[in-house]
């Protein structure tokens, strides 16, 4: 149970970086 | 103050200088040619692209760029966590130790990922020699390469002209790993076996000491961890005190030779930049601005660790330099470094990104904590980690640039780049991300009961404790000042939370800028343009490092290090916890 809490806490936190990616380029090509 | 602990620096200056250039010029020709690999090496580059189905000539855009840093730390981190969650069931782990916990599991493979090597744990009593080798030490490796790779891709955003692409991730990692991390380790290796560094899957050896006690001596495969520890900027150690332990480094020539490892890359990079963009003197610019913010800070860890503690006065303890002591404040320093390596040591290590300790910096005094804690809390720029300190520091050039265009009233302008809002903007994001849990995670630590249970020290010292470790985990430095009881499940996932933000939520907008640069044609220097290879450019970069980097967290350090220093002034003590 541990583990799959640590796994999804990960999980999360990659997902979040790809939207970060999605923002930065979002913010630069469409508002730039 | 010594002039032997003066030679000591002086060497180690020479030295790093010595190596600039050559190696500099070795890693701008492995990622930017012309670079003839010998046959075998080709052959096996290519059979890894070939197992990984990559397309070495085909570039990438910063947005896949940064997609693909992201996927391979995301299997770089989930393999390592699952590698110590059944190390108990795995070979080679003499010591029959059990499972890593999952919290701990998880701050550990984040930090060896992140280049930031914060450990939670004793490493000689957690981890398998199989978990310190293929786990650590692999992500050692990888994570530097990482660092060197978006550095690049940076550099050739200021150094490329209408183009759309920053090059290949996999292509860099790979050349950067083979060619450039691989042979200096193997080398380094071997010097710190000749010195006397283990290397060796025999489990630990019982002893008996002179005194008849009985003694455990733990031993490993330390001294390719240790090589690979320094000079990717990683830090984390096969033994829990580090560097200060006689295994992992035995003595004073060992020492001069980590501190080496820990400068070597970041230093060369500046020259590579210079190579790179096809002027060597925007690179010594960005070398000088590190060197006088480095040889500010040492000056004052020096001079603060080689006076007499002030506490230690109405004791009557004989503190002064003599032919048989070093002298100074020696508590948390080992006699065979003093007060001169120790300094020198801890103002390299935490300038770096490097992280490991020879000394432990709970036992500093307070201004040389300050210190300690600054050069992390300027987002690493003082030289830095490899690849993270120069681009870190182009991020403060961009802003520098920027104020500057301000002050003159011209577009900012950077080696012909015209910079507009978008790079600034992106710079911004990338600064204030640090920062932003640097202050936010002590402050929530403050307040709540899990992250006060962990204080060894009541008073402005135990705050001290609070934000050198998420300074320390948000800069992916990963000194440890001690005193602090880390490995909690509040503060294992909040450290995780600081150093996968000061990482990643770094690159992604320096791999945007860079994508962003590469697009632009140059633009030819014109009457107005600021030179920014001069000694007025590198007085505005320190200016802007200290002002923008340094001044928001000075009220956090007037409550920490700062209190401190007048406190024990005014014989101020505080009660344990």
């Amino acid at each position: 149970m541990t583990d799959l809490l640590m796994i999804a806490f990960l999980v999360a936190a990659f997902a979040g970086a790809g939207a970060y990616v999605w923002g930065c380029d979002c913010v630069t090509n469409r508002f730039g | 103050m010594t002039w032997q602990g003066w030679l000591q620096i002086a060497v180690f200056a020479a030295l790093i200088t010595a190596a600039i250039r050559p190696l500099g010029a070795y890693v701008s020709r492995i990622v930017d040619g012309p670079f003839r690999v010998p046959r075998p090496l080709a052959a096996f580059e290519r059979g890894l692209y070939r197992l990984a189905g990559v397309d070495p000539g085909r570039e990438q855009s910063w947005v896949s760029y940064a997609i693909a840093v992201l996927c391979f730390h995301f299997v770089g981190i989930a393999s390592l966590y699952v590698l110590q969650r059944v190390q108990n069931v795995l070979p080679l782990n003499p010591q029959q130790f059990g499972a890593v916990a999952p919290d701990l599991a998880l701050n550990t493979a984040v930090s060896f990922a992140t280049n930031t090597s914060w450990q939670s744990y004793p490493g000689e009593t957690t981890l398998s020699y199989l978990s310190q080798m293929a786990g650590l030490t692999v992500q050692s490796f990888l994570s530097a390469a990482t660092g060197i790779a978006v550095a690049v891709a940076l550099i050739r955003g200021f150094a490329r002209r209408t183009s759309e692409t920053i090059g290949n991730f996999w292509v860099d990692l790979t050349r950067i790993t083979l060619y450039v991390l691989l042979p200096i380790c193997i080398v380094a290796s071997l010097f710190l076996v000749w010195q006397g560094v283990p290397q060796t899957f025999g489990g630990y050896v019982d002893a008996t000491t002179l005194e008849g006690a009985h003694q455990v001596l733990a031993r490993g495969p330390v001294a390719s961890q240790e090589a690979v520890k320094l000079l990717s900027g990683d830090g984390g150690g096969f033994f829990n005190v580090n560097s200060a332990h006689p295994f992992e480094n035995p003595g004073p020539v060992s020492g001069l030779v980590e501190m080496l490892l820990i400068f070597l890359l970041g230093t060369a990079l500046t020259y590579t930049f210079g190579r790179m963009v096809g002027d060597q003197r925007q690179g010594w610019a960005l070398l000088a601005a590190m060197a006088v913010l480095f040889f500010a800070g040492l000056t004052i860890v020096y001079a603060t660790e080689a006076a007499p503690s002030p506490s230690l006065a109405p004791l009557a303890i004989d503190q002064a330099a003599g032919p048989a002591q070093a002298g100074g404040n020696m508590e948390g320093k080992e006699v065979r470094f003093g007060a001169a390596q120790s300094a020198l040591f801890a103002t390299v290590s935490t300038a770096s990104s490097d992280g490991a300790v020879n000394s432990m910096h709970d036992s500093f005094m307070p201004l040389s904590g300050l210190v300690l804690m600054a050069n992390m809390m300027l987002d690493e720029v003082i030289i830095g980690g490899p690849g993270s300190g120069l681009f870190s520091m182009l991020l403060f050039v961009i802003v520098a640039v920027f104020v500057a265009g301000l002050m003159i009233g011209r577009t900012p302008e950077y080696l012909g780049n015209k910079l507009g809002g978008n790079e600034v903007k992106m710079a911004m994001l990338a600064l204030l991300v640090v920062p932003a849990f640097i202050l936010g995670l002590p402050a929530v630590a403050a307040v709540l009961p899990d992250g006060l249970a962990g204080l060894g020290n009541t008073g402005p010292h135990g705050f001290s404790e609070m934000l050198y470790a998420y300074t320390s985990g948000a800069a992916t430095n990963g000194s440890a000042f001690a005193g602090l009881s880390a490995n909690t499940p509040f503060y294992n996932l909040t450290l995780a939370a600081a150093m996968f933000a000061g990482r990643f939520l770094v690159i992604v907008p320096v791999l945007c800028i860079a994508g962003m640069l590469v697009a632009k044609g140059r633009v030819p220097p014109a009457m107005g343009t600021l030179p920014t290879h001069g000694p007025l450019f590198v007085a505005i970069l320190v200016g802007t490092v200290l002002i923008v980097g340094g001044l928001t967290f000075f009220p956090a350090l007037a409550l920490g290090p700062i209190a401190e220093h007048f406190a024990m002034a005014r014989g101020v003590l505080y009660a344990a916890p």
